[in-house]
């Protein structure tokens, strides 16, 4: 036991900065992920915003009705049904938001062809 | 036993002093990432609430006034909403909140955060749209949405409207 504990040679000063700089290093890399976080979630409203954009664009696109019945949605029932077919035009129309229009959000849609 | 307590040298100012600044140092450090976490957890949750209730308008409206029937919008206060009506309205004087009321349903209520908040009702292609546009603050975060909404099955006769303050509508 007091062999032991004779041979306490420790850590010199030079030993303890040198770790806490290490440790400071790394504690800074991590602060990168509160940044990044907060940069989510301000994506996340851009992304909101984009999709209103899209949102209102293919509304603005439904009042403007189908331009012709040259495609057609199909809805198949199987089991040998017979399956029904709505002519219309798809549209897609796109949002973007954020700094550069960084986020883009694209929306599907289908209005079927009033003659 | 007696042998190890005698050895006792203990240890000079000089190091005492250098472990003291040392540990000082460190403390400062993780105190000042102590700090900026929580600087930075207010600016996020404050950012995500003022989009969490800016969403909350559009997304209210955008869901059931979208197929609404008998669509009828007022400028100023003294209408009266039947039973069966469903309310969208502006309420408070700056900073302004959304109620939206339905019957047989708790009413619905955003932060009162939206220093503006505005309803227009405009026409395109011979189709009535409504735009909403609201600007919400939490903290020093503000965040602005603007929504634009096709009125799918609108009764002939609702007016295009600015400054609109309340809709109602049947389902």
């Amino acid at each position: 036991m007091i062999r032991r504990y004779k041979d306490q040679r420790g850590f010199t000063t030079v030993e303890v900065i040198v770790a806490a700089v290490i440790l400071v290093i790394v504690a800074v890399a991590l602060l990168g992920l509160y940044n990044s976080n907060f940069g989510w979630i301000v994506r996340a409203g851009f992304r909101t915003r984009a999709v209103d954009k899209a949102k209102a664009a293919i509304d603005s696109r439904i009042s403007q009705g189908a331009a012709s019945g040259a495609s057609s949605l199909t809805i198949a029932f199987g089991n040998g049904a017979p399956s029904i077919s709505i002519p219309g035009e798809f549209i897609s129309e796109t949002g973007t938001d954020g700094p550069g229009n960084s986020v883009s959000v694209t929306l599907d849609s289908f209005i079927p062809y009033k003659p | 036993m007696i042998m190890r307590l005698r050895n006792q040298k203990g240890i000079t100012l000089v190091e005492l002093i250098l472990v003291i600044a040392v540990l000082g140092f460190i403390m400062a450090a993780a105190l000042s990432f102590f700090l900026f976490g929580t600087r930075t957890f207010t600016l996020g949750s404050n950012q995500a609430r003022v989009q969490q209730e800016s969403r909350l308008v559009t997304t209210i409206v955008a869901a059931d006034l979208r197929t609404a029937l008998n669509v009828r919008v007022f400028t100023a206060e003294g209408y009266t909403p039947d039973s069966d009506d469903y309310v969208v309205k502006r309420i408070g004087s700056g900073p302004y909140s959304l109620v939206y009321s339905r019957p047989g349903v708790a009413d619905l209520t955003t932060a009162s955060i939206f220093t503006s908040m505005s309803f227009k009702v405009t026409t395109e292609n011979s189709s009535k749209f409504i735009t909403i546009d609201a600007v919400g603050v939490e903290g020093d975060r503000s965040y602005t949405i603007a929504s634009k909404m096709l009125l799918e099955n609108v009764q002939p006769g609702l007016l295009d409207t600015d400054d609109v303050i309340a809709i109602l509508f049947d389902k």
